[in-house]
């Protein structure tokens, strides 16, 4: 018995040592051995995206909370031009990196902005220049506030293209 | 065979050292394939378990008593299914188990994470590391269950209050959740290691957390079964330092799942809920240490043993580990946003994070007050239950209000007059509840109607929420009501499982107001022939039956039961004499109601002798006692609508959290 | 409150609400002592008594009254006791018990209900005779 138990210990301690040396023996000389970090410049673009995510978030938890009447038209009126606003500050923050970085377009990024709830417009109380374009037609069926989807971009007029 | 598995558990610490210190030199130093090296060594540590787990369990199946801890947990005539969980039925098995568990978590959590957060990972797995150093090292060196010794003829069998159905599953669940709250703290640690300040270690370990918690949940509730069915003294909580143990670190893990939500929505609270995280995963080993020590007094009373020492110090050095690096990291934590109005969803939130830390806190302070009384004054002094009662009633009851309350507000500010329009119909279902009650004589417990009103309101809200959301969608997209709501809470899944969540909550909180503050005891003793009333029941006892069983004398009396003057069957009630452990185990006699979910719960507390056969009972009639279980399944159920991942979530976060550079292969 | 945070100032009025309720009642309330036999001297206050169950123990035939002496736990001190209830079925002889009541008289009368005796050790070896 004692045998065979030292002989599959022998086999086991084998086995992780060669699940350890791995890498090594895969990559005997590898050219790039450097761990991946996020640097500053991909540091910003996580905060960026992140906060990118977050407004668009909130923008569509808005528009359904309103659609449910769990928010007033007043607050709504309230809230959504400053959101509009932030979320069109961070999209434009990500673009030029996005141009930078070679980064590929998202698909999600060709999604026309989601329809607002009618209501009158909202005065412009932080203007800034370029705003935000006013929704491509048709407002289709909106979703509500949805993890799973990924959450839609307007098409920013880049700079130098009619606003 | 036993030199095989500690053969196997000396390998598992040798490869957690190396994740520890390999892994920490190589995230430290930036080295790729080091940092791939630790990774493998863990996935390989559970191997290295999972053959020690296999040893045990082998010799456990075949009896071999040469293994100490098979002759000193099972015996031959023990059943398959109770030899099995004898595997954690004692010390060292049960710290096996932890053992397994944990390399299985973090080899699944390292396999999930290889291709995303590289940096993330690299952090992680050393403090991964570190925990299954810990433990590995008590089973090598202090607490082996690969002790040998000369085979006696037979074992010492397995202790019959534990040779039930709910041993096979209730310490695995509570052990799968204790474990699972070490990847998010192992997560989190990282993090903070690797000096980021993004929410990628959140993201990676949401289910994580949640599974643990439902794990723990469940597992909790499985053990109040246990006590309420098997122990039978009429009840399924006995604040005992054993049962805290479990609870705290699930009363953390609550809280953090919330404030976590809080932080993706508006970057607050990092500090808090990293300070959260460290806390829970403390709490789950503190949960183990308390049960293993002896050094609370406690009728699960478990050995006093110098693993409790270990124990201690070791949450010793987690907890100032964590502290070091939340302090030294707290300029990265800073949050940007600040709470813009104390009536908003973010602030209900907060509230309930602190009453839900205020109602730990206070648990733990009754648990280790025994302790530190006598360190202090050289004797033990002891909080009942009282204690634990009183401020689950000061904490609980604005908790069940604000699972109300929270679904209704939105983000950011809420108006007072839009509050109170989502108000309306959840206030009004409250107070017609709330009068109803008080007709059919709720007020006999004033804590118990208000505690009933507030969970009116809170079911109120929530079918609102449901009905709201689902008239929204229809109104938007057409279709039927049944595919408006399904297709609302498909694509909300945390939203709407978190609302059946908070429902199953409040059934469990109306089952155990219901048979706390509503219950009804009778005490008295019947000689054969002789009836009982008790509320609305009245028992006549018949005779008492002796019947040899399989390895007991089982000595039950007979009860007809009526009510209202309609005969409802009989009960049986009694005791079993178990011959080879020379026990006795207290077999209840439970009659449930169907449809008012009360149970009429029947003890025979003391026989007077074979020859007199008069039997002193002990009668308890539980109202709603039923929803209590039955809350156990719909927060199974809405924890997993909550779990369940969505394709393009994923797809979207990996494109967030995706590498900018992919490595150079040679 | 335009520069500070309202989180603060509700973190710091929540501790200190929750506080003042907790200070309240553990003075109003109070715990239990738990004491073995030995420190049970002239202690007249309710207290928990906890201890091994020696012999000799008797039972009132026909009644619910349970006589017995308990004895520390690692000592020889020991104290008589009377508990006029139902007892647990793990209760005899030799295992470790945890009452609420009073000495009267030189002897400790249980409260009833309060009684519970400890689970046989889970953890340790129970070795055959």
């Amino acid at each position: 018995m004692t045998t065979v138990a030292v002989g599959l210990a022998a086999l086991l301690a084998v086995v992780c040592v060669v699940a350890v040396a791995l890498p090594f023996l895969r990559e005997p000389e590898a050219l790039d051995d450097r761990l991946d970090a996020p640097d500053e410049l991909e540091r910003r673009r996580l905060e960026l995206a992140e906060e990118r995510d977050r407004v668009l978030a909130d923008l569509k938890e808005l528009e359904f909370d309103h659609r449910t009447g769990k928010v007033s038209d007043d607050d709504y009126r309230a809230l959504v031009g400053p959101l509009r606003s932030r979320a069109a500050s961070a999209l434009r923050a990500l673009e030029p990196r996005a141009e930078a970085g070679n980064l590929p377009r998202s698909a999600a990024m060709s999604e026309p902005f989601p329809a607002p709830s009618p209501e009158p417009s909202p005065s412009p109380d932080v203007p800034q220049p370029p705003t935000l374009p006013d929704p491509v037609p048709p407002p289709e069926p909106f979703p509500s506030p949805d993890e799973g989807e990924p959450p839609p971009q307007p098409s920013i007029p880049g700079p130098g293209s009619s606003g | 065979m036993p030199e095989l598995g500690r053969a196997a558990l000396v390998v598992c610490l040798g490869l957690a050292l190396y994740a520890l210190f390999a892994g920490g030199f190589a995230a430290f130093t930036r080295r790729r394939r080091l940092a791939v090296s630790a990774q493998n060594a863990l996935i390989a540590a559970f191997g290295a378990a999972a053959v020690a787990s296999a040893v045990l369990l082998s010799a456990l199946l075949r009896n071999d008593f040469s293994f100490q801890y098979v002759a000193d947990h099972t015996s031959i005539e023990l059943p398959t299914a109770y030899t099995i969980s004898a595997f954690w039925g004692g010390q060292e098995g049960s710290l096996l188990l932890w053992l397994l568990v944990l390399t299985g978590f973090s080899a699944t959590a390292v396999a999930f994470n290889r291709r995303s957060s590289r940096d993330l990972l690299a952090w992680a797995v050393p403090v991964l590391g570190l925990v299954a150093v810990f433990f590995s090292f008590m089973l090598v060196a202090v607490s082996s269950p690969f002790a040998t010794q000369a085979a006696p003829p037979d074992g010492a069998g397995l202790n019959p209050s534990l040779q039930n159905p709910y041993m096979m599953v209730h310490p695995p669940l509570l052990y799968l959740g204790f474990v699972g709250l070490t990847v998010p703290f192992a997560f989190a640690m990282g993090a903070l290691l690797a000096r980021r300040s993004d929410e990628a270690w959140i993201v990676s370990t949401r289910r994580w957390t949640l599974a643990a918690w439902t794990f723990l949940g469940i597992g909790q509730l499985l053990g109040a079964h246990w006590a309420y069915v098997e122990v039978g003294w009429g009840g399924y909580y006995a604040w005992d330092p054993v049962e805290n143990a479990a609870l705290m670190p699930w009363l953390a893990a609550t809280a953090f799942l919330h404030s976590v939500m809080i932080q993706e929505k508006r970057g607050m609270l990092k500090v808090w809920n990293v300070v959260l995280v460290v806390g829970a995963f403390a709490l789950a080993l503190f949960g183990t240490f308390l049960t293993r020590s002896g050094i609370v007094s406690s009728i699960h009373s478990f050995t006093e043993s110098s693993i409790g020492a270990w124990f201690l110090g070791f949450i010793v050095l987690v907890l100032a580990g964590s502290l070091y690096l939340v302090l030294s990291r707290l300029p990265l934590l800073r949050s940007k946003t600040r709470l813009e109005s104390l009536v908003s969803r973010e602030a209900t939130f907060l509230y309930n994070n602190l009453l839900l830390v205020a109602l730990c806190l206070t648990i733990l302070w009754g648990v280790v007050f025994p302790i530190l009384s006598e360190a202090v004054r050289g004797e033990q002094i002891t909080v009942g239950a009282p204690y634990y009662n009183f401020f689950l009633v000061i904490f609980g009851l604005p908790l069940l209000l604000l699972m109300g309350i929270g679904p209704l507000i939105a983000w950011r500010r809420a108006s007072l007059r839009s509050l109170g329009k989502s108000f309306v119909w959840p206030a009004a279902s409250a107070l017609v509840a709330g009068v109803i009650l008080l007709a059919l004589g709720a007020g006999s417990s004033p804590a118990g109607l208000i505690a009933y009103t507030f969970a009116a309101f809170v079911l109120g809200s929530i079918v609102y929420e449901f009905v709201r959301g689902t008239r929204a969608r229809r109104a938007l997209g057409g279709g039927s009501w049944l595919s408006a709501f399904s297709g609302l809470v498909a694509r909300n899944r945390r939203r709407y499982g978190g609302y059946v969540v908070h429902a199953s909550i409040v059934l469990l909180a109306i089952g155990v107001v219901g048979s706390s503050a509503y219950d009804t005891v009778r005490q008295q003793k019947l000689s054969p022939g002789q009836t009982m009333a008790v509320g609305d029941y009245r028992l006549t006892y018949r005779d008492l039956e002796v019947r040899q069983g399989a390895n007991a004398e089982e000595l039950r009396a007979h009860l007809d039961v009526e009510r209202d003057g309609k005969a409802l069957g009989t009960i049986q009630a009694g005791k079993n004499s178990y011959r080879a452990e020379d026990q006795v185990s207290n077999e209840v006699g439970i009659r449930s109601d169907k449809l008012t979910l009360e149970d009429l719960f029947v003890i025979a507390e003391q026989v007077e002798g074979t020859s007199d056969e008069a039997i002193h009972f002990r009668v308890l009639v539980k109202p709603l006692v039923n929803l209590i279980w039955i809350a156990g399944l719909v927060f199974l159920a809405g924890a997993l609508v909550a779990m369940w991942p969505s394709v393009a979530e994923q797809r979207r976060l990996a494109e967030r959290y995706r590498e900018l550079r992919t490595p150079a292969r040679a | 409150m335009a520069r500070q945070s309202p989180v603060r100032l509700v973190f710091a009025v929540s501790i200190a609400a929750v506080l003042a309720v907790f200070l309240l009642y553990v003075s109003v309330a109070g715990g239990t002592p738990s004491l073995q036999p030995s420190q049970l001297k002239n202690r007249t206050g309710k207290v928990a008594l906890v201890g091994k169950v020696v012999t000799p123990y008797r039972r009132t035939a026909g009644k619910q009254e349970h006589r017995f002496r308990l004895r520390d736990v690692k000592g020889s001190a020991t104290v008589p006791v009377v508990y006029r209830d139902s007892v647990p079925d793990q209760f005899k002889p030799g295992r470790e018990v945890r009452l609420e009541g009073r000495l009267q008289n030189g002897v400790f009368v249980g409260k009833p209900g309060t009684l519970v005796t400890k689970c046989p050790s889970k953890y340790q070896a129970e070795k055959r005779a």
